[in-house]
């Protein structure tokens, strides 16, 4: 572990350093508050130990609430030990309210600090191990499990971003909602496992397909939504042409399309910058020309129009 | 160091620097000289600015310095000096007529240590 040892006396921090080095791990050391604050943001260490009044700079107790305040982002713990001395206990108390897991009282005992420092081990894996197992989970949340594709959940943060980015900088963008065709008739006809096979080859052309910044989802049971950064409308539906095309070519034979294979229907919608259009209303766009590619005969590609503001 | 009752506390914690001794290099002297001689170069520029603190009656300098002195004077084991730190570390401007008194007997401890500290540094390597 990395454990930053922080106060003005020398005499302390050598008895500190001692002991942390005798088990092993790094020393860092900090003479103020400052100092102190500036270690921590450039180290990162796992351990603090600190002293309650270090100036110049913030003092223990400011230290331990803008350490928890930064965890808040990184998600990263730091386990705190407050060295107090034992005539100000309600210094103590207001030190652990402060975000200090612990604390030794002064003069430093070297034994009390060591076994602070194996349960700060303890604390700080099982703080490792979470923030993992959370990582681990948020990414398995925002997949879907049978495409490998990201879901809805990804989409609506990343949707958000690229909308924002757009609508600053003034760049285009496009949405295209993919749908297959007579799927539902495909799975009765060929049943389910066949329905599931069929889905992951169209994902997998969908997820070749495209430049790299594009953005591929499974936006329901057989519709797929692509995202795609600084395309205009009509490059983009020149491209989704093509994509079209290669799902044909996959030659999934369907004995329920008049194709006799697996096609899609695509609706693309544009952002045009200075709109005010959100992309709410962009993939309602792109719903609607789904709609008017599946009535005009399927297997083909829509491009939308902007509506009237009014008008939803 | 709450256990003794005044007058009986010893002037060196001879427990406190035989668990520094235990500490660092594995010489029989360990920790001990080193951390005793950081406490002996820190401490005239702690005390200079005590003794400033309390001729200008600047209480909260005095609590700060105070306090600062009595943690490294634990650190070492110089009991004595510990303990007459604490009230001056309570200073405030009631206590300023009698804070040269006490920082009198505060030096008058320090003197009494002397010895026993410069003995150990002599052992540092």
């Amino acid at each position: 572990m990395k454990v930053l040892v922080a106060d003005d006396d020398a005499g302390v921090r050598l008895v500190a350093k001692a002991v942390v080095e005798g088990l092993g791990h790094e020393c860092l050391e900090a003479t103020s508050g400052d100092e102190a604050w500036q270690m921590y943001t450039q180290h990162q260490p796992q351990v603090l130990v600190l002293d309650r009044i270090m100036p110049p700079g913030p003092d223990g107790l400011q230290l331990c609430e803008a350490i928890r305040r930064a965890e808040q982002d990184t998600h990263e713990y730091t386990y705190l030990v407050l060295l107090t001395s034992l005539t100000s206990r309600e210094d103590m108390l207001g030190g652990i309210d402060a975000g200090a897991d612990d604390y030794v009282a002064k003069p430093l005992d070297p034994f009390l600090l060591h076994s602070r420092l194996l349960v700060a081990r303890r604390v700080t894996m099982l703080h490792l191990e979470l923030s993992r197992a959370r990582a681990e989970l948020a990414e398995q949340a925002a997949t879907d499990p049978l495409t490998g594709l990201s879901n809805r959940l990804r989409l609506a943060g990343e949707l958000d971003r690229l909308h924002y980015l757009s609508a600053r900088y003034g760049r285009h963008y496009s949405l295209a909602l993919c749908d297959i065709d007579h799927f539902k008739q495909y799975n009765d006809t060929y049943g389910h496992p066949a329905g599931d096979k069929a889905l992951q080859a169209i994902a997998t052309a969908l997820a070749g397909f495209g430049r790299r910044g594009d953005g591929v989802y499974r936006y329901g049971g057989e519709e797929f939504l692509l995202v795609l950064p600084e395309q205009p409308g009509a490059s983009a539906t020149a491209a989704l042409e093509r994509l079209r095309a290669t799902v044909e070519g996959l030659a999934i034979p369907h004995s329920g399309s008049p194709y006799g294979v697996l096609t899609i229907s695509v609706g693309v919608s544009s952002f045009v910058p200075d709109s005010t259009t959100d992309n709410e209303s962009l993939l309602k766009q792109a719903d609607v020309a789904l709609y008017e590619a599946k009535t005009a005969g399927r297997n083909r590609v829509r491009l939308g129009t902007a509506m009237a503001a009014d008008s939803d | 160091m709450t256990e003794f009752p005044d007058g009986e506390r010893p002037v060196i914690d001879l427990e406190r620097q035989s668990l520094l001794r235990t500490l660092g290099p594995d010489d029989g002297w360990g920790l001990l000289p080193m951390v005793v001689k950081s406490f002996l170069d820190d401490c005239p520029m702690i005390l200079e600015s005590l003794r400033r603190s309390v001729e200008t009656g600047d209480s909260e300098a005095v609590r700060t310095s105070a306090h600062r002195l009595k943690g490294a004077a634990a650190n070492i084991g110089a009991a004595r000096v510990a303990a007459s730190c604490v009230d001056l570390e309570q200073a405030t401007p009631d206590t300023t007529p009698s804070d040269a008194d006490v920082l009198a007997r505060l030096e008058a401890e320090l003197d009494l240590a002397a010895p026993q500290l410069h003995d150990t540094v002599l052992r540092v390597p």
